[in-house]
């Protein structure tokens, strides 16, 4: 096994680093999603990483796509603004490039790719969340035309985005095929965008519930064909729980990066506080931590490179990165003492972000769950 | 609208916050990413090619790399043993031979200064052999049309609005130390792009008018000056203030 980067993958991380630092010194960061920001890094090329060139995409191989994000999570201090692109690319783009037909390829893809068009995923209701299959959004066909009725809640990027991937129920008398996926433009009669929900967090990510009253959906925008919404949901989450963690990994690297230069400026009972072993050990668990999730990571991008389903691993590296980013967060945080409470040195804002990753994709009771339930026991 | 940026390859160790000389390969000049960076706008509004023009050896083609990254079309770099030891003079001429060997150029662009050499001497140097006009210390470029360039010039604390007919030449007083690539697709074709050289036999140039042979100044040494700081405190009334003052400054003739 070659654990080296290759030459690309090195230029890749490093020119995304220094991207990211140049747009943090042209912006004002203020909490709030910026289109512009957007626009910029659909420019720069970020957008397109793994889709093809005939689409505008730079057709990379999902391995580079992998560390392009977490880099991306290193280098771009807006950990919201970077959990709205890794929901348009991985659970909205991705999905519809790797099982949308060529008509919908043609039709979003290439939008996505330059920015004109931002994407969410709706699977959420309010009384399905962990239990996302006991959905009640449905679908009924008429002529060429699906008519959806229902809710969905909690969609990060709605009140933002321009095309969905909206989950509904078209057989309610199957337990497998009964789910269909929809591609439903904003635009789309009968889509109506709810007001937005405050969070904790991962401001720069707006979240709202959908509304969905006798919308209309053309029968060419079903994704996967009619009954796929099952199997698409369990591909989403295996993409979700796998790329959309790459960036953690990389706001980890940089939160331990931040302890060591603090551990090493501080100075208490006449040394430094890196000499003190309940500081170093911190450190040294966060490193532990972040070479761990990247050998996983790695491995899983190796494995979707090779079209190989990676739903056990992507659910163990979701609940070990989860856990750890909020441990490293927190950790973080008690380093810095007083300091790392106050607004000022934002850590306390990293904290209240790394929450809410053992919260979505599903919770972490979900993945112990799925883990123990895919061993052979 | 076909721009010809002329660069320079400088050694890391002169741009603070980057490691020491023990990477042999050279980085752009601050002020001539500054250059290629507006030259690139220049281009996406117009339409046409931007060129990166650099004299030296194989130490710059990492530089050259990085202009492709920042957006340049294509890169060159003129290079030959008997142009080692070139002041301004002789790089002025060289450089503009290679200009004039890649065809018609709409706009020269150059960065204000070298950090290294510090002379601010090429770019009117270039103009002056390629007998076009030249705006340095630009700080804006606010019109281009297919004859005429408009500029502000920064001119101590007021601006200046110039228009000259192209082809002309400008030089920016902005700088820029921080390497950023236009997109990843630039970053990506960085990597693999080609480095056209260009020597003397390609430049039909004779050997007596390029580098030391060719130069009318040598660097003779280089050296970091002493300075010393003494504080000498002046009492009195202000005449006598005064007085010493002068007495000590007319001491230092």
């Amino acid at each position: 096994m070659d654990f080296d980067l290759t030459k690309n993958q090195k230029l890749y991380r490093d020119g995304i680093i220094q991207f990211c630092k140049s747009l943090l010194q042209k912006y004002d960061f203020n909490g709030d999603f910026n289109r512009k920001i957007w626009r910029e890094f659909a420019d720069f090329g970020l957008l397109g990483l793994s889709i093809d060139s005939k689409y505008g995409g730079l057709g990379e191989d999902y391995l580079t796509s992998i560390i392009a994000m977490e880099a991306l999570g290193y280098a771009f201090k807006d950990n919201g603004f970077v959990f709205a692109i890794s929901n348009h690319l991985w659970v909205c783009q991705n999905l519809i490039y790797k099982y949308g037909n060529e008509n919908l390829k043609d039709k979003y893809i290439k939008d996505m790719i330059s920015g004109e068009l931002i994407g969410a995923y709706a699977l959420t209701e309010c009384n399905a969340g962990s239990d996302s299959f006991s959905i009640k959004t449905t679908a009924r066909k008429d002529n060429n035309t699906y008519i959806l009725n229902g809710s969905k809640m909690f969609i990060s990027n709605g009140p933002i985005a321009d095309v969905f991937i909206i989950i509904a129920v078209t057989d309610a008398k199957s337990k497998i095929g009964g789910l269909t996926a929809f591609v439903v433009e904003k635009s789309f009669k009968g889509l109506k965008i709810g007001n937005e929900i405050l969070k904790m967090g991962l401001h720069s990510c707006p979240m709202c519930e959908i509304i969905l009253d006798n919308c209309e959906v053309p029968c060419e925008n079903v994704l996967g064909g009619v009954g796929f919404g099952s199997n698409l949901i369990n591909l989403a989450l295996e993409w979700e729980r796998s790329f959309e963690f790459a960036s953690h990994i990389g706001v980890m690297e940089r939160l331990m990066e931040e302890c060591i230069v603090y551990s090493n400026q501080r100075v208490q009972f006449g040394k430094k506080i890196k000499e003190f072993q309940s500081v170093s050990n911190k450190i040294a668990d966060m490193k532990v931590s972040i070479e761990l999730s990247k050998l996983l990571l790695y491995k899983i991008g190796w494995m979707k490179d090779r079209n190989k389903r990676a739903f056990l691993e992507s659910s163990i590296l979701k609940l070990f990165v989860s856990e750890n980013y909020v441990k490293t967060a927190l950790d973080a945080l008690q380093i810095h003492g007083a300091y790392g409470y106050s607004k000022e040195f934002k850590l306390e804002e990293e904290l209240r972000d790394s929450i809410a990753s053992t919260i979505y994709s599903g919770t972490s009771e979900i993945q112990r769950n799925i883990i123990f339930s895919m061993l052979e026991t | 609208m076909n721009i010809i940026v002329c660069v320079k390859g400088i050694p890391r160790r002169l741009v603070k916050g980057l490691a020491s000389d023990s990477i042999q390969c050279k980085i752009l000049n601050p002020y001539d990413i500054y250059a290629l960076q507006q030259a690139c706008k220049i281009r996406d509004l117009f339409g046409g090619t931007v060129k990166c023009v650099s004299m030296g050896d194989k130490s710059i083609d990492s530089a050259l790399r990085q202009c492709v990254a920042i957006g340049a079309d294509l890169v060159y770099r003129v290079s030959d043993p008997c142009f080692s030891g070139s002041d301004t003079v002789a790089t002025s001429l060289i450089l503009s031979a290679a200009i004039i060997s890649l065809g018609k150029a709409d706009l020269i662009i150059c960065g204000g200064k070298s950090i290294d050499g510090n002379t601010s001497q090429v770019g009117p140097g270039l103009s002056a052999n390629l007998s076009i006009p030249s705006i340095t210390n630009v700080s804006k470029v606010t019109s281009i049309s297919e004859n005429t360039i408009i500029c502000d010039r920064k001119n101590n604390n007021f601006i200046e609005c110039i228009q000259s007919t192209l082809p002309a030449l400008i030089t920016y007083n902005d700088f820029e130390t921080k390497f950023s690539p236009k997109s990843l697709l630039t970053l990506n074709k960085s990597y693999n792009a080609l480095i056209n050289v260009i020597n003397r036999n390609d430049l039909d140039l004779a050997e007596e008018v390029c580098g030391l042979a060719g130069s009318k100044t040598e660097v003779i040494s280089t050296y970091i000056p002493n300075v010393s700081k003494c504080t000498q405190i002046i009492d009195g009334t202000i005449n006598d203030k005064s007085r010493e003052i002068l007495r000590l400054l007319c001491s230092l003739n």
